[in-house]
């Protein structure tokens, strides 16, 4: 009877604990952003009613507070949601996740250490291709396609 | 052989590199050169000034179309909310939009040239009309077969006054576009446009002939109040035309010096029909109410002048009471009063007149208290005499009864004495 009875409650037990899941879902953006910085250092995407303080960002790129003066970020989101930023002279492109009320870092890719002069966003599922010029390269949140991870 | 070769090698290289290039494009600039073009279009549709500059832009449409097609799967995601289809049926449509503008504009243009003749014909006729009014004017005061004719004759003339202004102000109305009049500032094209339109149909000289047709009907005609309503509203309708119009004409015709003229003439000769010629008319026609029965007062031209007039010719003939004959001065008051004032200045005009802000109720019953002085001197009232007969007969009555009261007593006392 105990036999008969205890892999019904495991089951239910497991059920009771498993969560909701919507799946597949597909967060791509067709393609990337260019977003001006604001004086106050914000940065907000209109289409996709995203904003955030990119002032750390710059801070982390440059360590000049001040960087982000004039500047714009181009931002692109992945099919599984990850957000992809980088600027023109950033050595890096910062992946992040979204979380309650904030953007938090996932990876942070280096590109060239004198750093990417006019860099674009290409949405090319299941990777971001990163053009900087005529260099090509795909991205994923773990890193560059075939490249340092 | 060998060289031959390796220049083909070049030029394949070559074409790669480019093609290479062409394909350097990020998704983000074609995105943005399609939305910059489509714009463009969009400016160009906006701005032809012809029907010849419009179907320039329909190649530029076919072009632009055939140019992003390849990115027809980018743009259907990327553009929000239209896609590629949609946006180029929204320059399509503003293609076949601007197409009927100009396809109204060629009709208007059609209709301004019949109208020219049409006004060509009444302006003739009107002219016409005025010289035979004017001749018959002072020979209807005396033949009533003539005062018939010029009735008629007046009544022609409004009418086709009333047909011609129509007409001018449909002229003046399709010289302008609705969509030009929205503009905020016109264009070199548009002022050229509207230029060649205007002299060609002699807009300007006919809005001013217009003008002064109808000061000078108002000039030669006696109207009646419902009849200066009617050209009231006529006012108010060429008003909201010029309102929309004259302002633009003037931006036109601002590098001609002599057209700038004529436009303030157009203005003053507004000004003044709209303000003194009908306010004249009235006062003529009441003038003529008070001739119709010989009645000649001093001449007025405004409200003070009237109650002066009106005043002076009363207080003359209260002073010629007893001067003249009883009967002179009694049918005076009678055609005055009975004929004139009652019959058809108050019941006709007054209203017209106090609504108008011409006189105010006051100076009516200043007037009007005149008129009852007049008629307490002409006919005085009698009262003091039935009074004076009333006491008479009282007092009579009265010692009647006291005689009669007395008499018994006098019987008595002679009795007592027997």
């Amino acid at each position: 009877m105990i036999k008969t009875i205890m892999p019904l409650i495991i089951l239910s037990a497991f059920a009771a604990c498993s969560v909701l899941t919507l799946q597949p879902a597909n967060f791509a953006w067709p393609i990337e952003s260019v977003l001006p910085v604001s004086d106050e250092g914000m940065v907000l995407e209109e289409r996709y009613s995203i904003e955030f303080n990119a002032v750390t960002l710059f801070y982390e790129e440059f360590q000049d507070s001040s960087a982000y003066n004039g500047n714009s970020v181009r931002m692109i989101r992945d099919n599984g949601g990850y957000y992809y930023i980088t600027a023109a002279k950033f050595k890096n492109v910062y992946v992040f996740r979204d979380e309650e009320g904030a953007l938090v870092l996932h990876n942070k890719i280096f590109i060239s250490e004198p750093g990417v002069e006019d860099p674009a966003f290409n949405q090319r599922a299941p990777y971001i291709e990163l053009m900087d010029k005529d260099k090509k390269l795909n991205l994923t949140n773990e890193g560059v396609e075939g490249g340092n991870k | 052989m060998k060289k031959h070769g390796l220049v083909t090698l070049l030029c394949f290289l070559l074409f790669i590199s480019f093609f290479q290039n062409s394909f350097a494009q990020s998704d983000y600039e074609i995105v943005q050169g399609f939305k910059n073009e489509h714009k463009e279009i969009e400016q160009q549709i906006k701005d032809a000034t012809s029907l010849e500059e419009l179907n320039v832009v329909i190649t530029s449409i076919k072009e632009f179309e055939g140019k992003y097609a390849g990115h027809k799967e980018l743009l259907d995601k990327s553009l929000y909310p239209d896609k590629f289809d949609k946006s180029i049926q929204k320059l399509n449509a503003a293609f076949a939009l601007r197409q009927n503008d100009f396809a109204t504009i060629d009709v208007l243009q059609t209709e301004v040239i019949e109208l020219k003749s049409q006004v060509d014909f009444l302006n003739e006729r009107n002219n016409e009309l005025i010289a035979q009014i004017e001749d018959l004017k002072w020979q209807s005061k005396k033949d009533k077969k003539k005062l018939a004719e010029y009735e008629n004759l007046i009544a022609e003339l409004r009418a086709s006054i009333k047909k011609r202004d129509r007409l001018v102000i449909s002229m003046v109305d399709s010289l302008m576009p609705p969509i030009m009049r929205e503009k905020a500032v016109l264009t070199t094209e548009d002022k050229k446009q509207i230029y060649s339109d205007a002299e060609r149909e002699h807009v300007i000289d006919n809005v001013k002939v217009t003008l002064r047709d109808n000061i000078k009907f108002l000039e030669v005609t006696s109207l009646k109040p419902n009849d200066i309503k009617e050209i009231k509203k006529q006012q108010e309708e060429f008003a909201n035309t010029w309102k929309a119009i004259g302002p633009k004409l003037v931006e036109v015709y601002a590098d001609k010096e002599k057209k700038t003229e004529e436009l303030l003439t157009i203005d003053s000769l507004f000004t003044y029909w709209q303000q003194n010629a009908v306010e004249g008319n009235v006062w003529k026609s009441i003038r003529e109410e008070f001739e119709k029965n010989d009645i000649l007062l001093r001449e007025f031209t405004n409200g003070d002048e009237f109650i002066s007039a009106v005043v002076l010719y009363i207080n003359d003939e209260i002073k010629s009471i007893g001067v003249k004959s009883k009967e002179s001065s009694e049918k005076a008051y009678t055609t005055f009063v009975d004929s004139t004032w009652y019959r058809v200045v108050q019941p006709v005009w007054m209203n017209h007149l106090i609504e108008s802000g011409m006189l105010s109720n006051d100076d009516k019953n200043n007037i009007e208290s005149d008129i009852a002085k007049w008629k307490d001197t002409l006919f005085p009232s009698n009262w003091w005499i039935y009074l004076l007969l009333a006491l008479v007969l009282i007092f009579a009555a009265v010692i009647i009864i006291i005689i009669k009261k007395r008499k018994p007593k006098e019987v008595v006392s002679e009795e007592i004495k027997e």
